[in-house]
């Protein structure tokens, strides 16, 4: 039975959405409304996984393998073009549109590393 | 420094994160790598909060050895601004510059890394978006058509359709088979 892994991950996705949102508000009160606005990115991020993770872990007919499998295979279809959009911005020099690429794609592998490591474990 | 030029500075100035990097580089010059270790931020925040600061003339760069160094631009801080409050506005400058920023963010709305994402549905807009394009061509050569196509097929793909709207935009001129821009 995945239950366990199911709860203990999307609890994880939501605390990490909300550190991001306390984290956001404490920086706009500070006067540091970029920086508060690259946490927002990443915060957008915890939430469409979350999403992504609960399509594929309500499927009834998955067992906890193909859940993993398909949520995996998800985590790296999905971030393909955000890839592609990455490698452009690198080519002409887009600081604004480099930093929110690589946020993206970091917190997307926290997202994943800490996935495999509950399920395995799950 | 013009109010534009001062409105950008004060807009970039009102941030911490750029306040403290102005700080560490009124020390010394620096390179993205110490700054983002000084202030616990990562090297990308850095070069996103340096280019801002570049941009609007408060820092800027050299290359020294393998880095690219920061250094303050302390002249831009001597301003006073109580001239720049005094400074009387130019209303046929203050239009043009109205103008010029109107066009920058069509353009930076439409074509990204040169390419041009959409053809704009709104006719002031394409024109802007036509007579960026129509760049590429040298004003009074002579182009086949075919030569035109491979021009504009570099911007989009629909280089038909720009062609002719360039044509009744009044853009190019077309004579038979030769095309010629005004």
């Amino acid at each position: 039975m995945h239950e366990n892994g199911k709860i203990e991950f999307l609890e994880y996705l939501d605390l990490s959405f909300k550190s991001t949102q306390d984290e956001s508000m404490k920086l706009m009160q500070e006067y540091r409304n970029d920086d508060a606005n690259f946490i927002k990115v990443k915060g957008n991020i915890y939430q469409i996984f979350k999403t992504v993770f609960l399509g594929v872990a309500n499927q009834k007919a998955l067992d906890k393998e193909a859940v993993k499998e398909l949520f995996v295979s998800k985590m790296e279809t999905i971030p393909a073009n955000w890839k592609k959009s990455y490698e452009n911005a690198r080519k002409f020099n887009d600081i604004e549109k480099i930093t929110i690429e690589e946020i993206k794609l970091q917190t997307l592998e926290e997202i994943q590393s800490t996935f495999l490591r509950i399920w395995e474990r799950s | 420094m013009t109010e534009a030029d001062a409105l950008k500075l004060f807009k970039v100035l009102a941030d911490k994160s750029r306040m403290r990097i102005l700080k560490s580089l009124i020390i010394e010059d620096m390179y993205v790598e110490r700054l983002a270790e000084r202030l616990a931020l990562t090297p990308a925040t850095i070069s996103f909060h340096l280019k801002k600061l570049e941009d609007a003339g408060a820092v800027t760069s050299y290359k020294d050895q393998y880095y690219m160094m920061y250094s303050l631009c302390k002249d831009i801080f001597m301003t006073n601004i109580l001239e720049i409050i005094k400074e009387e506005a130019d209303n046929a400058e203050e239009q043009e510059e109205r103008d010029r920023n109107y066009r920058k963010r069509v353009i930076d709305s439409f074509f990204e890394y040169g390419k041009l994402k959409s053809i704009p549905a709104q006719r002031k807009k394409e024109r802007i978006i036509l007579e960026e394009i129509a760049k590429s061509f040298e004003k009074g050569k002579e182009y086949s058509e075919k030569d035109i196509n491979i021009i504009i097929a570099d911007f989009h793909d629909d280089f038909c359709t720009i062609r002719r709207d360039m044509i009744s935009e009044g853009i190019l001129e077309r004579n038979g088979n030769i095309y010629k821009a005004i």
